[in-house]
C-alpha cells in the first residue's frame, strides 16, 4: 500500500509546474493531478453491479467504506493491452480536488496496471481537448500522455439516476495542490 | 411479531409462491441485508411490506425444497417485488453514504446510498425504484 503526498514546497517556489502520477491504464499513460490521488493498493477485490456500463468494474471496499471502482482503460477508451488484470486500484478524489475541501469530495477507486512516476507540468503544456473524463494531453519526454479530470465524473452525474442527497456537484476543476 | 401471510398473497407472479407465515416479517427498525446471485442489497425495513418464502410450504408433504435449501424470498416494496435468494442479516444500522456521482454516471439505477456489511460493499436500494435486477423472477438470473 503507497500513501502519495504532496513533494515539499520552497517558501520561494517559481516553479510554475504542477505535478501528476503517471499511470499505465492499458496502452495509455494518464497524468492525474497528484492532490487526486489519495493512495495506490494492490487491486482491490470488486464486485460487479448488474446493469453498470463497462467503464464501472464494480464496488470494492476500502478501509470500511464502499469504493466504486472504474476501470480507468475504458474510461478513456484505450485498448487494454497485453495485461488486462490492472493488479493497482488508484483511491483519488473526484470532484473538487482541494485537498482543504476533502469532506465535500468522494472518492472513486481506479483499476489500472501500473502506477509509474510524478511528474511535473507546465499548465500550459497541457493542450486541452473535449474528452470528458480526458482534460487534455501533454507531452511526457517522448510519449503523450492524457491529463485527467476526475471532476468531470461528478458533474455529468446528472445523465445517470437520481444523485443522492449531498453528493458533489459543483462545477470545479481538479486541480493539482500546491 | 409474527404475519400470517395467507397463500395467495405473494403478488402478481405469485403461482409459484408458495406463502408462508414467517415471524417479524416486516422489521420496523434497521435494514435487511439481502443477497442474491452472489450480490449483497440493502433494504430499510420501514419500506418492507410484507415477506414471503417460495418451496418451503411446498416441502410439506410435497417433495419440494427443505427449509433453507433451495427456496426464495420475495420482499414487497412500494416500487416492486424483490427476488433474493436469503436474508444474511437484519441490521439496527447501516453506515449509509450518499451514492457517488461516479457511479451513477455508470450504472443507470436508482439508489439510497452504498454501505459495507461484514467487509462486502452493498447498494441501499431506493423501495421506490428498485434495481431491475431485483425485480427479475428466479429464472431470470444475468
Amino acid at each position: 500500500m503507497t500513501a502519495v503526498s504532496q513533494p515539499e514546497s520552497s517558501t520561494e517556489n517559481t516553479d510554475t509546474r504542477r505535478p501528476y502520477l503517471l499511470v499505465r491504464a492499458g496502452e495509455v499513460v494518464c497524468a492525474l493531478p497528484l492532490g487526486s490521488v489519495r493512495q495506490v493498493v494492490k487491486a482491490l477485490s470488486v464486485h460487479r453491479l448488474p446493469g453498470s456500463r463497462d467503464e464501472l468494474a464494480g464496488l470494492a471496499e476500502f478501509v470500511g467504506e464502499p469504493l466504486p471502482v472504474l476501470d480507468l482503460a475504458r474510461l478513456v477508451g484505450a485498448a487494454p493491452g497485453a495485461n488486462p488484470a490492472y493488479p493497482v486500484t488508484l483511491v483519488c478524489w473526484a470532484g473538487h480536488g482541494r485537498r482543504e475541501t476533502v469532506d465535500a469530495q468522494e472518492l472513486v477507486g481506479l483499476a489500472a496496471d501500473a502506477a509509474l512516476e510524478v511528474v511535473g507540468l507546465e499548465p500550459d503544456a497541457v493542450v486541452a481537448v473535449d474528452g470528458g473524463v480526458t482534460a487534455g494531453e501533454a507531452r511526457v519526454g517522448d510519449d503523450v500522455v492524457r491529463v485527467l479530470d476526475l471532476g468531470a465524473l461528478s458533474r455529468d452525474a446528472s445523465r445517470g439516476a437520481r444523485p443522492a442527497a449531498g453528493s458533489p456537484a459543483a462545477d470545479t476543476t481538479a486541480e493539482a495542490g500546491p | 411479531m409474527t404475519t400470517a401471510v395467507r397463500s395467495g398473497d405473494a403478488g402478481a407472479a405469485g403461482a409459484d409462491w408458495h406463502a408462508v407465515p414467517i415471524a417479524s416479517a416486516a422489521p420496523r427498525e434497521g435494514y435487511l441485508v439481502i443477497e442474491r446471485e452472489g450480490r449483497l442489497w440493502g433494504v430499510a425495513g420501514t419500506s418492507v411490506r410484507r415477506l414471503t418464502r417460495s418451496g418451503e410450504a411446498a416441502s410439506h408433504g410435497a417433495g419440494g425444497a427443505q427449509p433453507g435449501q433451495g427456496g426464495s424470498l420475495r420482499l414487497t416494496v412500494a416500487g416492486g417485488d424483490l427476488t433474493a435468494h436469503r436474508v444474511l442479516a437484519m441490521v439496527p444500522d447501516l453506515e449509509v453514504t450518499p451514492t457517488p456521482g461516479s457511479l451513477l454516471r455508470f450504472w443507470p439505477e436508482a439508489a439510497d446510498g452504498l454501505a459495507v456489511y461484514e467487509g462486502r460493499p452493498l447498494v441501499v436500494i431506493d423501495p421506490q425504484r428498485p434495481p431491475s435486477v431485483l425485480l427479475r423472477g428466479e429464472d431470470e438470473e444475468d
